[in-house]
Order: structure tokens, then sequence, then C-alpha cells
């Protein structure tokens, strides 16, 4: 007579089997329990209770069915491809991150505001959707950037691809950590002085910022009020960013992924907010302007009121130091960001041999 | 120190795992069928699960070491499985690596031939 429960418990072993392997399977288990219910024959317990002590000492069906498959401690990666799929994930996650900032920021500055715009501030809606273009396709690329490298190393582990992880050359072995992948004292105090400096002539004191004395009667601010609160969000969010990255600095001491990755986040913040406020033609306050033209009888828009060559639409029309501190801090930026991707990498490998 | 019971718990399974292949391989000799080395492994002093014999043999069989057929002659069909040209020299190599190893072990553990 066959017992359900034993039906049962062989469906739960044999389920995912190919069909010839599970009909296989399934025989040579029951043949299995019911030898095994025939060595109990003479216990003085029910059929039921005899099939559920059999169906317990076989254990878990799933475990079984592990078991046959042959993967019972199996894993999506597995070592040694999951040291170098750590590896891999972060060096493309770092480069989706760099190269999704560095595409964003381009097409926002080509594409610049639309022209003849009804609203009342175009520039803010321009980097508005530059930020949200920004966010979007960042996230939506650091998920294919895992996806991808996830399934690929998955592929590779259940494929059993060799990987040349092996060190082919005494020669090969990392440096001992240079003084150079430290990270000093001084260096985060002289960032957060400068970001306190920063934080109150900019975000606290909007309508005084750079105080102009000497040119007429009264003091006036340098940089239009009005546009320093519009950008106010964005100059907080550096700030958040530079304190961030102090903070981590402090921390590590050292160039690690985190400390990297905060020096990527903090330029990438500046980069943006300084495009964003100085790249506003009106970031300039008016008076200052026509002051400017009564004592020198010079325009400081462009050169001295004509385009600045090489560049295009309301770019070549903002005042030169503008556009200069535009290009010095976009270029300082990107060298930073490729500076201490290079310690942190060095540092990285090197540490990779005092643990082992 | 229950801590150090558990461990010696892996150690010692870690240890039996590989010297299960060797222990089945050799009681294949003969026609044999799961239940059969179950038990009488079980009374030779080296206990395997019944959940452990059956999915090797299926995976020795599956690696060429093994081959198997059902017996119908009685009312109750049996898998038996026997070893494979293949698997005796397998069983040979593996006996000859392990008696070896059992060997420097022993010298090294007990401090023979020592200086």
């Amino acid at each position: 007579m066959k017992n359900n429960l034993i039906e049962r418990y062989i469906y739960a072993v044999t389920r995912h089997m190919p069909e010839k392997e599970a009909a296989d399977v399934s025989k040579e288990l029951d043949e299995l329990i019911t030898t095994m219910l025939t060595e109990r024959a003479n216990d003085h317990e029910s059929e039921d209770q005899k099939v559920r002590k059999v169906l317990t000492e076989l254990g878990d069906p799933e475990k079984l069915a592990r078991e046959y498959s042959g993967k019972a401690n199996d894993v999506l990666i597995g070592q040694p491809h999951y040291s170098l799929y750590l590896k891999v994930l972060k060096i493309v996650l770092i480069a989706v991150v760099i190269g999704v900032s560095v595409g964003a920021i381009v097409n926002a500055i080509s594409n610049g505001p639309a022209a003849g715009s009804a609203e009342a501030n175009p520039w803010i809606s321009w980097e508005l959707n530059a930020l949200a273009e920004w966010t979007a396709s960042l996230f939506s690329s650091l998920m294919a950037g895992f996806a991808w490298v996830t399934l690929i190393f998955a592929f590779l582990y259940h494929k059993g691809v060799k990987l040349d992880t092996e060190l082919a050359d005494l020669d090969d072995l990392p440096e001992v950590p240079s003084e150079r992948a430290r990270i000093g004292r001084g260096e985060i105090i002289g960032d957060v002085i400068f970001a306190t400096i920063f934080a109150i002539i900019f975000i606290v004191l909007p309508n005084v910022n750079i105080p102009i004395l000497w040119m007429s009667s009264e003091p006036f601010p340098l940089f239009n009020p009005e546009v320093l609160i519009g950008v106010r969000p964005l100059l907080i969010a550096s700030l958040v960013a530079v304190v961030l990255e102090a903070v981590l600095k402090f921390m590590d001491g050292r160039y690690t992924y985190r400390v990297f990755a905060a020096i990527v986040l903090t330029n990438l913040v500046s980069v943006i907010t300084t495009l964003t406020w100085l790249g506003n033609p009106q970031a300039l306050n008016q008076y200052f302007a026509e002051r400017f033209q009564v004592l020198t009888g010079l325009s400081v828009y462009g050169i001295n009121g004509q385009p600045i060559p090489g560049f295009g639409g309301k770019w070549a029309m903002l005042p030169l130091p503008f556009l200069i501190v535009i290009v010095v801090v976009t270029v300082v930026s990107i060298g930073e960001i490729i500076s201490a991707g290079v310690k942190t990498f060095n540092s990285k490998k090197e540490s990779g041999y005092e643990l082992s | 120190m229950e801590d150090l019971e558990n461990t010696f718990e892996n150690v010692s399974v870690e240890l039996r795992r590989g010297l299960t292949n060797l222990v089945v391989l050799s009681q294949c000799k003969q026609p044999t069928y799961g239940y059969e080395l179950v038990k009488s492994l079980g009374e030779k002093g080296f206990p395997l699960e019944a959940n452990t014999v059956y999915p090797l043999l299926r995976r020795m069989e599956k690696q060429g070491l093994l081959r198997s057929d059902w017996d119908t002659s009685t009312d109750k069909p049996r898998k038996y499985y026997i070893i494979s040209p293949d698997g005796v020299v397998f069983f040979e190599r593996l006996k000859a690596h392990w008696y070896e190893t059992n060997k420097i072990v022993e010298v090294i553990i007990e401090g023979k031939n020592e200086k």
C-alpha cells in the first residue's frame, strides 16, 4: 500500500530534477524507504509512526535534493572568483559614477537653458533638470553595472572558469605603504576651516557675502544675493560633502575606498555648484558691474564687453574671472579625483599583503 | 568546553569526508545496494547516513567510478552498484595515496625518525 507521506517526501526531493533522473531517484528512494520500513517491521508502532520515523531519519528533503545535485554547499559566487568579483565590482561602480557624472555635466553644459524661455529664471530649471537627469542615470547605470558584473561572475564561477589570480612573480608583490597614501591632520583642518568660512560668507550671509567698500559711499555685496539664495541648496550640499569627506579622512587616516568615494562626491558637487552659480549671468551684482564701468570705463562682462573666444552662448559673456574660476575648479576637481584614485588603489594593493 | 566539542565535531567530519569515497569504493567490488552499504559500514564502525550514501553512489556513477543495474528478479526491485574498471584504477590510486599520507602524518605527529 502506497503511503501518501512517502510519495510527498519523494516528490519533494525529486521535483526539480530532470525527468529521467527524477524517475530513477524516485525508484531508488522508494526502495530505500521500503527497506528501512521492513527493518522496523517488528517495532510496536503504527505504520504511520514508522513512516514518520524513517522519513525523519532521511532528513530535510531539500537538503537531500541538494546532495543529489552535488551542489550541497553551492553559492552564487564562491572563492576565488568572489575576491576578484569584489575588486571588479568596486572599480566598475566607481567608473560608472565618474563616467555618468562627467557625461551629465558635459551634456547639461552643451544644452544650456532653453533660449527665450518664458520662465523667470531659466538657469534654475536648467540646473534642476540636469541634477534630476544625473541622479536618474546614475541610479540606473549603477544598477546595470552591478547586475552585469554579478551575472558575469556567477556564470564564470558556475562554469568553473579558472582565474589567473596567482602571484606570477615575487617582484609583483606590492610596495610597503608609502607616506603619500596617508592623510595628514593638517590637510583635514585646512578643509574644515575653508568650509567654515565658505559657509558663513555664502550660506549664512548671502546678502553681505563679499562686501565691496571702496567703490561707493555705502558698502555693497560683490555677488547677487538673490542668485546666492537660489543656489543655497547646492551650497549646503557642497558643505555637507566637504564635512563628510573631512570626517571620513579623520576616521580612516589614509586613502580608503570610502574616503575616495567622499572625495569624488565633494568634487562633483562643487563642480556642479560652481557651474550653476557662477555660470549664471546674474551671479555678479549688477551694481558692481555699473560702478566698475563708471570707474574704469571697462565692461566686466566677457573681455571688455566682447565675447570670450572659444565659448558659446551665455558662457562667452560671463565675467572672465568667473569663467576662469569655473574652468579651474573643474580641472582641479578632475585632477583631485584622479590623484585620490591612484593613492586609494595603490594603498589598497599594499594593505592586501599585510593581512595575508 | 562546548565550543571545542563543536570544533572537534567539525574537524572530524572534515577528516572523514575525503575518506568516504575510498571506503565506499572499497565496498563495491561485489554488487551492492545503498542500504546494504549503510548497514555494513555502520557495523564496521564507519557509520554513514542513507541520505549521504545514496546521492554519493549516484555521483560516483556519473563520474564513471561505478556502474549500476536494477535487479528486478525479486518482487522488490533494487539498484545494485559495482565498481567500474576506471573505478578500480581510481580506487587503487586513492588507496596508495591514503597509505602514503597516513605514513607521513604518523611520522610527523608521533615525532618518529627525528634527530
